[in-house]
């Protein structure tokens, strides 16, 4: 509802220009019927009852004129007039949403889920007041989250902290149908531009993580509390000073030396620690466990054996 | 039969001009009554009518304050409300685009704020102009004059090198470069000094294509990113992809991530390079 001055802080306006505004402003707010704004204009004091109504319809004739694009109210639109564009809105170039993409870009891969969140809304937000459809378009595209049910992570986020137990359907990419899958919830990360549910398993009996892209309901929760122990994956590594990457929160320099650190990760399961063993290429060599190493040094065979074959 | 001429408010109509064109920047009145009377046939905007609409606008909530002689809208009821939340994270946008990109960024920056400033109903803090990070600031110049650079470590090294853009990635910035026909990101806290040389280049690095096959599962699932295309189409057992102008660096580290799953095809140094990798760190365990 807008809040009009007092009479006496202005002391000249004109009062048709007023209206317009204000229908404007109902507008912009939502699509409205022609009583609502009859009403409107009643309470705001600058119609009385009696009025002839004409005037509102002169009144959206003018905001017409002006540039506002407004449906008529017919049955189609619930017998109200909605605000389908106006001049009066943000209008972003391509270079200030290239710059705040950037921005964007540098803070994610160091922000978690819930900041994540905050921006995917902020987002919204903003495209939902631009009247451009390809700024609309764009702004959406930014987040990370763009394709993703984020009512559904924030479900998640709150399953994990009560760690309540899921009975869930997930298609697995590699299988033709869903299949129902009972997980212990832990933790909602953001990985890779992908959103990731960490749980544990019950029927596989280990830890394990599903795209929250591929969670196609939630089917039941139960809030039993259990504490699942994780049992993570450690592996000690030596890393080339040469490397670029940060290390992560779940890892641990043990050791300095000349050319590089020994560091300890504790990795959520085997497929994590592989994934990030094999992204520092060769400034990397896993020292323990041996079995671990073992499976790296496989994977690196089968990967060179693709540029042999 | 001839239709009846629609009807409309004159007066209300003028208001309306007038928010337009407020909206469109700060303006002093004079330039007002120009830009107002522009497409009149008759000039109708004075200074008196024009203080009335300003005033009307006024009343109905829109802040329009006067600072040095000029008019502008600050804020609108009709915008949008931010959160405090917004707020910070506004605030959080703004000082790594201070702190890390070029004045020219900024100003691009300060230009966006101010719109959503313009637009909601909260304030929020002014970009103060004058600060700027020197080095990206040089580096940009480079780029559009596509001038050579030399930049000047900590450790007393000097590259003569080639720009190719800036990178931010995992909370640090790079120089994307070439050296000695050598691609190579370079961590901007590791330098000390940046000049922008007088010699020029002739080649555009960013136009880097990288195309790499994927296989299944991997390939059914993966995501392209949105400087990639689909090169072709799952047949049942992998797809093709391109990337356009990703950091060697980060795109290696990526793409090695994918193990077995993925191949490089071109361009042939790509494929090489992430041979010797792999065998390198096959090497790292004394497996050749």
């Amino acid at each position: 509802m807008l809040k009009l001055a007092e009479h006496t802080e202005i002391n000249q306006v004109s009062l048709t220009g007023v209206r317009a505004l204000i229908i404007l402003a109902l507008l912009i707010e939502s699509p409205k019927s022609f009583k609502e704004i009859h009403q409107s204009l009643i309470d705001y004091k600058l119609m009385q009852a009696g009025d002839s109504t004409d005037i509102i319809r002169i009144d959206i004739n003018t905001l017409k004129n002006s540039g506002c694009e407004i449906t008529r109210a017919g049955s189609k639109t619930n017998f109200k007039y909605t605000l389908l564009k106006h001049p009066f809105s943000m209008e972003f170039t391509k270079e200030e949403i290239s710059v705040l993409k950037r921005a964007y870009n540098k803070i994610k891969s160091s922000s978690g889920i819930e900041l994540m969140l905050k921006y995917d809304e902020l987002f919204k937000k903003l495209a939902a007041n631009v009247t451009d459809c390809a700024g609309k378009e764009v702004l959406y595209g930014i987040s990370v989250l763009k394709n993703l049910n984020t009512g559904i992570i924030k479900e998640l986020i709150e399953d994990c902290a009560a760690k309540r137990t899921l009975t869930l359907m997930y298609q697995n990419p590699s299988a033709k149908e869903a299949s129902q899958k009972v997980v212990s919830a832990q933790k909602v990360a953001l990985q890779n531009d992908s959103v990731y549910l960490y749980c544990f398993d019950f029927a596989k009996k280990e830890s394990v993580t599903l795209n929250i892209k591929r969670i196609l309901s939630i089917i039941s929760r139960i809030s039993d509390g259990r504490n699942i122990e994780i049992k993570t994956t450690n592996v000690k590594f030596f890393l080339k000073n040469s490397c670029l990457s940060d290390i992560d929160d779940d890892e641990v320099i043990v050791e300095e030396l000349p050319y590089g650190k020994v560091i300890e990760g504790k990795y959520y399961n085997d497929f994590i620690a592989m994934q990030r063993i094999l992204s520092f290429g060769a400034d990397c060599t896993v020292l323990e466990p041996a079995d671990f190493r073992e499976k790296v040094i496989e994977k690196l065979k089968s990967m060179k054996g693709v540029y042999n074959g | 039969m001839v239709k009846a001429p629609v009807k409309k408010n004159l007066s209300s109509t003028q208001v309306l001009k007038t928010l337009a064109v407020l909206l469109q920047g700060d303006f002093t009145m004079q330039e007002l009554i120009t830009k107002l009377n522009a497409d009149e046939a008759a000039p109708v905007f004075n200074n008196s009518v024009i203080s009335k609409y300003i005033n009307t606008c006024r009343y109905v909530g829109i802040d329009i304050p006067k600072i040095h002689n000029k008019y502008f809208v600050n804020s609108m009821p009709f915008g949008f409300e931010l959160t405090g939340n917004d707020i910070g994270i506004l605030e959080t946008l703004r000082n790594i685009v201070k702190q890390e990109m070029s004045s020219k960024c900024n100003k691009i920056f300060d230009s966006f704020l101010e719109k959503i400033n313009r637009f909601s109903n909260k304030k929020i803090a002014r970009v103060e102009k004058e600060t700027y990070h020197m080095a990206a600031e040089l580096f940009e110049l480079a780029l559009t004059e596509k001038r050579k650079i030399r930049l000047m470590f900590k450790n007393k090294t000097i590259y003569d090198c080639t720009p190719i853009g800036i990178v931010e990635s995992k909370n640090k910035t790079f120089f994307h470069i070439t050296y000695r026909d050598k691609e190579k990101m370079i961590d901007v806290s590791r330098v000390s000094g940046l000049q922008v040389l007088s010699e020029k280049y002739v080649q555009n690095f960013n136009e880097q294509v990288v195309i790499f096959e994927l296989k299944s599962p991997l390939a059914q699932r993966y995501n392209l990113r949105e400087n990639e295309r689909l090169l072709k189409n799952f047949d049942g057992h992998s797809i093709t992809v391109s990337n356009h102008g990703e950091g060697k660096e980060i795109l290696f580290s990526r793409l090695l991530r994918y193990d077995d799953k993925c191949e490089i095809i071109n361009p042939k140094p790509y494929r090489e390079e992430m041979k010797q990798i792999i065998s390198s760190a096959l090497e790292n365990y004394g497996e050749v």
